[in-house]
């Protein structure tokens, strides 16, 4: 075969994002559970991304309590990415976490050939800080706009109006995790489920429903809280 | 090919199915064609979305392909008929800006509307729409059906006179000029990130078209590369995309055109399975200088002059209308 043209051929980035909630009150089964299912759902995650090779899967990691840093700031490949426990500090300040988001998702460092982002939000409770004002920053952003924004709200205390906020999709709402089985459940779905369609490269209309037409129906919550012995 | 003329154009075309689509059994969501109305060379290409809301797409791609063939021969022959009015270019170049997105889109939503007639949504389209985004894309598709035929549209029109180039959505045209260097004719349109593209199918789809238009006053660009998205997203960098247009001109004079043409489909092919994953279209437009016999007056210098670079601007205009006044 001739010399094919042009220079380096390469999938495209999907950048997949855990924002997680590290405040004083998901101490204990509550994070022992969040780290765990992140964990346990790596290998799956790999194995969607070997199924979509054209999809090049980078994984990063936000937490917030006491304002917002980096966990895991490089965006790793998926065969390399590793996680790293995550331990409870103070309050909820998600606004700052919507707010270091949103200077990620930039352009640069964002490629414009990239692939719709994924953002995992996962909270047990009300925000501490501005959140409204982090949000709008990332909402602002055209990868903002344009990420497929996933909730899942852990126990019963989580706010679920500003997931939805958060969420901005009327077909979709937050997922609610009252024990560890469900919690295991949604994470799985939103990091092997969401992944693999938004690794598929159709394309949307313009307009007001960005993201909407990726992410695929939520599972079944799975054992009812009172069927465990946990219950958030 | 006008008396006189010492190149012609030469097009080659091929379409390939995404190796993402191929791994999950849907079809290609693109097309392009091409056609020759006189001495002038139309292609159009389309993109039909893919997505579920989109379930018709190929054939939305189909049929705008069909319908920008059709309007743009129309215009072709009538713009003929303005040749001897003073003031035809500012009324080509207005036409073009408004009245052809307006046809194209008027066009294209009789062809989708016809065909929808005749092949009304079944259940299981509709189910699919609403098991894969919700109820709210469904009611639309109830609504407009014409949405499920979303694609976009890009086409290149060469004349001996003058070049436009029309388009709305995603996707790529890139003219390359004599020192190599390739460069888009078209402003970006900035809201086309992350999958989204405007499309044929939104309300008011005409006032989403960028145009270009440009009278050949020196001799033509060598070559115009036309693509769907799929192609520049499978480089990792946005030079990497535009090298192939650098490329494909050294491979056309190094080996003739016959080879890119011959070997097109398996490049795109490769970039496909090796890149985005996506379907990807493409269509070239060569200018291809070739010694002319010397029964034609002026033909040999000519083709001496090109041989050793552009001639000076205005020159080769001139000396075409001189040879064409003698022939007359």
């Amino acid at each position: 075969m001739p010399g094919l043209p042009g220079g380096k051929l390469a999938g495209r980035p999907l950048h997949f994002i855990w924002i997680a909630d590290c405040s004083y009150s998901m101490a204990g089964e509550k994070i022992k559970s969040l780290n765990e299912a992140i964990r346990e759902s790596l290998p799956h995650m790999r194995k969607v991304a070997e199924d979509n090779p054209n999809a090049e899967v980078m994984i990063r990691a936000i937490k917030f309590s006491s304002g917002a840093e980096w966990h895991i700031g490089i965006p790793t490949a998926i065969d390399q990415f590793q996680w790293d426990d995550i331990s409870v500090e103070s309050s909820t300040d998600l606004g700052a976490a919507l707010s270091l988001l949103a200077d990620a998702l930039k352009i640069p460092p964002m490629d414009t050939r990239a692939l719709p982002p994924v953002l995992v939000l996962l909270s047990d409770g009300m925000p501490t800080d501005d959140y409204k004002a982090g949000l709008n920053k990332l909402m602002a952003e055209p990868w903002g706009k344009r990420s497929v924004r996933i909730a899942i709200a852990i126990g019963s205390d989580a706010d679920l109006d500003v997931l939805k906020k958060f969420i901005a999709n009327p077909e979709l709402e937050p997922l609610v995790a009252k024990n560890s089985p469900q919690l295991v459940k949604a994470i799985r779905w939103a990091s092997t489920a969401v992944l693999q369609a938004a690794s598929a490269p159709a394309s949307q209309g313009t307009g007001k429903d960005h993201g909407r037409g990726v992410v695929p129906p939520p599972p079944p919550a799975g054992p009812a809280a009172a069927e465990q012995d946990d219950v958030w | 090919m006008r008396e006189g003329s010492t190149y012609r154009w030469r097009c080659a075309t091929a379409s390939v199915k995404g190796v993402t689509h191929r791994r999950y059994g849907l079809s290609n969501q693109d097309h392009v064609g091409w056609r020759e109305v006189g001495e002038s060379t139309i292609l159009c290409l389309s993109d039909g979305h893919g997505s579920a809301r989109y379930f018709r797409s190929d054939l939305g791609s189909a049929l705008a392909v069909e319908a920008g063939l059709a309007v743009l021969e129309k215009f072709l022959k009538e713009a003929e008929g303005l040749s001897e009015r003073t003031n035809r270019w500012p009324l080509i170049e207005k036409e073009i800006e408004e009245k052809l997105p307006r046809d194209i889109v008027k066009d294209w939503r009789e062809r989708t509307s016809r065909h929808l007639a005749v092949n009304t949504f079944t259940a299981e389209e509709l189910e699919r729409v609403k098991e894969l985004e919700g109820e709210g894309a469904l009611k639309k598709a109830e609504a407009d059906g014409i949405t499920a035929y979303g694609a976009t549209f890009l086409a290149v029109v060469l004349t001996p006179e003058f070049i436009f180039c029309l388009q709305n959505g995603d996707g790529d045209i890139l003219v390359v000029d004599e020192d190599r260097v390739a460069r888009w004719i078209l402003p970006a349109d900035q809201r086309l990130i992350a999958n989204e593209t405007t499309s044929l199918c939104e309300r008011d789809a005409w006032k989403d078209f960028r145009t270009s238009f440009q009278r050949l006053a020196q001799l033509a660009p060598p070559l115009i590369l036309a693509a769907t998205d799929g192609y520049i997203n499978s480089f990792s960098s946005v030079e990497g995309f535009q090298q192939v247009g650098s490329d494909i001109l050294d491979m056309a004079r190094a080996e003739g055109f016959d080879y890119v043409d011959k070997h097109l489909e398996q490049w795109l092919e490769e970039s496909s399975e090796r890149g985005s994953g996506d379907d990807i279209s493409a269509g070239l437009l060569y200018r291809d200088n070739f010694p002319v016999a010397e029964a034609v007056p002026g033909a040999a210098a000519m083709a001496s002059e090109l041989k050793e670079g552009r001639p000076e601007q205005g020159r080769l205009a001139d000396k075409e209308r001189d040879d064409e006044s003698t022939a007359g």
